[in-house]
């Protein structure tokens, strides 16, 4: 799956997938969970959480 | 980085329409026809309308876009407040000197100082509003 294909299944840009990828910009929990139901996976498969 | 083309030509024909409309109500207002600038105006509001019907699958602005656009907002907030304050310093402490040049941006610096004041009002007035909001 591009960037581009990802971006259009979220509804962002393809330039915040980017940003997530890079991380440089960490997604709004609805967009979290939005990754959640695409890839069917818990968020804290997709996501790591640091302090 | 890739960009699409559906992405590209919707941005292109947005800056053109953006900049068309810009020049003509430039024009318009120079030559003092306002009710030919106002028609402009809207007819450039319908053409991004439509196209933004158009290109309804391309996705221009989201939650990131947002962000940054208030974190910008934010700092020229900040930034036309900083400027304001130094404008009415030198105005105030320069006064007294009568320089040319103070006498003749001290209305400018009035000017911009009220409309700071309405800044800061609308400022209060929404996040009153959005405080109450969320």
């Amino acid at each position: 799956m591009t960037q581009e294909d990802m971006a259009q299944e979220v509804k962002v840009t393809r330039q915040t997938i980017n940003a997530i990828e890079n991380e440089k910009y960490d997604p709004s929990l609805e967009l979290a969970f939005k990754f959640s139901k695409l890839f069917k996976a818990k968020i804290e498969e997709i996501f790591s959480y640091e302090e | 980085m890739k960009v699409s083309k559906k992405e590209q030509s919707y941005t292109i024909m947005r800056l053109v329409i953006a900049f068309l409309i810009a020049a003509v109500i430039g024009f318009a207002i120079v030559t003092r026809n306002l009710i030919g600038a106002i028609i402009i105006l809207f007819i450039g509001l319908f053409l991004l309308v439509f196209m933004k019907k158009r290109y309804k699958d391309v996705v221009i602005a989201d939650e990131r876009t947002q962000k940054i656009s208030e974190k910008a907002i934010a700092g020229a907030f900040w930034i036309y407040i900083v400027c304001i304050v130094l404008a009415n310093f030198a105005v105030f402490f320069l006064g007294p000197l009568n320089l040319e040049i103070i006498d003749r941006i001290k209305p400018a610096v009035n000017h911009i100082t009220y409309t700071f004041f309405f800044l800061i009002f609308l400022y209060e007035a929404l996040r009153y509003y959005y405080t109450n909001k969320m």
